[in-house]
């Protein structure tokens, strides 16, 4: 999908698509996180925004002369593998199938933002995964231990798990080529 | 019907109870498998070929030859029922049934595995007491060997890869049970729920599916799970745990102290109604043998132990009282019937309680 910038602060990345309908007019905007706030806050509590059932809700739809996050994106996309789409996910707040995490990106990885912040995935990994993807999340697992022992001071702790990340790093280098 | 009767419908009533506040642990992991349809859209075609491919992996697999599945229109509805009753699978999963199965284990009696419920697998153990660490291992060395064999959809970016996209991440959820009637009666619940709110915690009440709660029953779990590891979770959830129970024991030593004749009035009364009630509903029931689990708690009953009790809280909802009553049970005899087998188990137990 083409990377949009922000049609407000033009620094960011649009995550939201707005559209505003004045009179039978459509107004379009793509907006940054930052900016969709502004614009959002009006329209819902930051409480209702951390519930997904109210985000994707049916009461959310665009009145005549307000912004809101109605239709993200002009067109309804579709998850080609499951053919679910994003208004289905919208009314129902279930996605379709895996691959819908890829296909209806920038909706999903919105809501994941708000409800989990930045925080990047950690936790176990399935046996039948990709070498590669271990390696790589266990980098991540890795990296975070390292804050934690700088943070208490550790820090021969923290040299030797960094010669650790660098070995694996070496080895997911190795794994790609 | 057979089939229920084996050890784990009642896992409740399991090994030792030494806890009094905590009463249960569970952990469920949400799991599905790459290119099939998550349940809530797949048609009844696709839901089958999800329970066969499962089915399939199980039976070929000598990693996994402990583990059963069981289609879920084998089973009568009054047998789903009990399932529910015993908090085994969830009131939806009972309801729908079509393409569904549960997996349970020869090996592991307190292992449930619902398939496509709102996942395609929802791993759950079950512990009494505050065993969520135990619970947790077994979840973990049941998913591992799954996932040795099923491919299982899986991001690097958002983790497990849920229906829902809220539980995404390593799609864990621990919950306890907890008994809370010192700070029911104390006017604290209400206060000290809403400090919760916010450290990632959801409570609920156990029995009804919504904000009625009967018998002082809480279910506390914890909610997104992307960005902390399972370790992280379960330590956080058991530090507040902890500040939970010590309330409620502070709170029950203030009864005792400085109200006894109250609570003693309290028990007893429920005691009253327990004996001499000719119609009680399940909820009435959950609420005053509640309290007789308090008065025993507290040494303030004699002769009765909390699993009778607890025993008997399961025996008298709806699906197991029909189970016991046989078939010609009639719906309008429910809350006789329940009445009667209170009353005459409660007698038979008491030889010097009050």
């Amino acid at each position: 999908m083409k990377i949009m910038f922000c049609d407000e602060c033009h620094k960011n990345i649009s995550v939201v698509y707005l559209v505003k309908v004045v009179n039978g007019k459509v107004y379009k905007k793509y907006l940054c996180e930052e900016c969709a706030k502004k614009f959002w806050d009006g329209i819902l509590s930051l409480d209702e925004f951390s519930k997904v059932s109210q985000l994707l809700g049916e009461g959310f739809d665009i009145e005549e002369g307000h912004y809101g996050p109605s239709n993200l994106l002009e067109s309804d996309e579709v998850c080609p593998t499951c053919g679910i789409k994003l208004s289905d996910f919208r009314k129902s707040g279930r996605l379709g199938c895996s691959d819908c995490y890829e296909s209806l990106k920038s909706k999903v990885s919105l809501i994941l933002k708000r409800i989990c912040g930045d925080g990047k995935y950690v936790g176990k990994i399935p046996k039948l995964l990709d070498e590669r993807v271990k390696l790589e999340l266990k980098v991540i697992e890795l990296r975070r231990q390292l804050k934690f022992y700088v943070k208490d001071e550790e820090y021969e702790k923290a040299a030797n798990l960094r010669d650790e990340i660098k070995d694996l790093e070496k080895q997911i280098s190795l794994e790609v080529v | 019907m057979a089939m229920l009767k084996c050890d784990f419908g009642n896992w409740i009533n399991f090994g030792d109870l030494d806890s009094d506040i905590v009463i249960s642990s569970r952990i469920r992991l949400a799991r599905n498998i790459s290119n099939f349809v998550f349940p809530h859209w797949a048609n009844e075609t696709q839901l089958n070929e999800v329970r066969d491919f499962i089915s399939g992996i199980i039976s070929q697999s000598d990693s996994l030859k402990d583990l059963v599945l069981i289609f879920s229109e084998k089973l009568v509805p009054q047998e789903k029922d009990m399932l529910v009753e015993n908090h085994l699978i969830s009131p939806a999963f009972s309801r729908e049934g079509k393409g569904q199965a549960f997996i349970i284990s020869e090996k592991i009696p307190n292992l449930c595995i619902m398939v496509n419920e709102e996942d395609h697998l929802r791993i759950q153990v079950f512990s009494t007491g505050l065993k969520l660490r135990e619970a947790w291992k077994i979840a973990d060395e049941t998913d591992d060997r799954l996932s040795s064999h099923l491919p299982y959809a899986f991001s690097k970016q958002w983790g497990y890869l849920t229906e829902c996209p809220a539980n995404a991440g390593n799609a864990m959820k621990a919950s306890v049970v907890m008994q809370l009637p010192a700070l029911v009666i104390n006017d604290e619940i209400e206060s000290l729920f809403s400090n919760l709110s916010d450290s990632n915690v959801e409570v609920r009440g156990l029995f009804g599916e919504d904000i009625n709660v009967a018998g002082d029953f809480f279910q506390i779990s914890n909610q997104s799970t992307l960005g902390k590891s399972e370790d992280e979770i379960i330590n956080n959830l058991e530090v507040l745990l902890k500040k939970i129970i010590e309330r409620e024991r502070a709170a029950r030593e203030i009864l005792l102290k400085e109200d006894k004749i109250r609570l003693l009035d309290e028990i007893s009364r429920s005691w009253g109604i327990l004996t001499h009630a000719k119609l009680i509903s399940f909820e009435e029931a959950v609420d005053h043998l509640s309290m007789l689990c308090l008065g025993v708690d507290l040494n303030l009953l004699s002769d009765l132990s909390r699993s009778q009790i607890t025993e008997l809280m399961t025996l008298t909802g709806p699906a197991h009282l029909r189970n016991l009553m046989g078939e010609d049970f009639d719906d309008d005899s429910e809350d006789i019937a329940r009445a009667e087998l209170i009353k005459r188990e409660l007698y038979k137990l008491r030889e010097g309680a009050v």
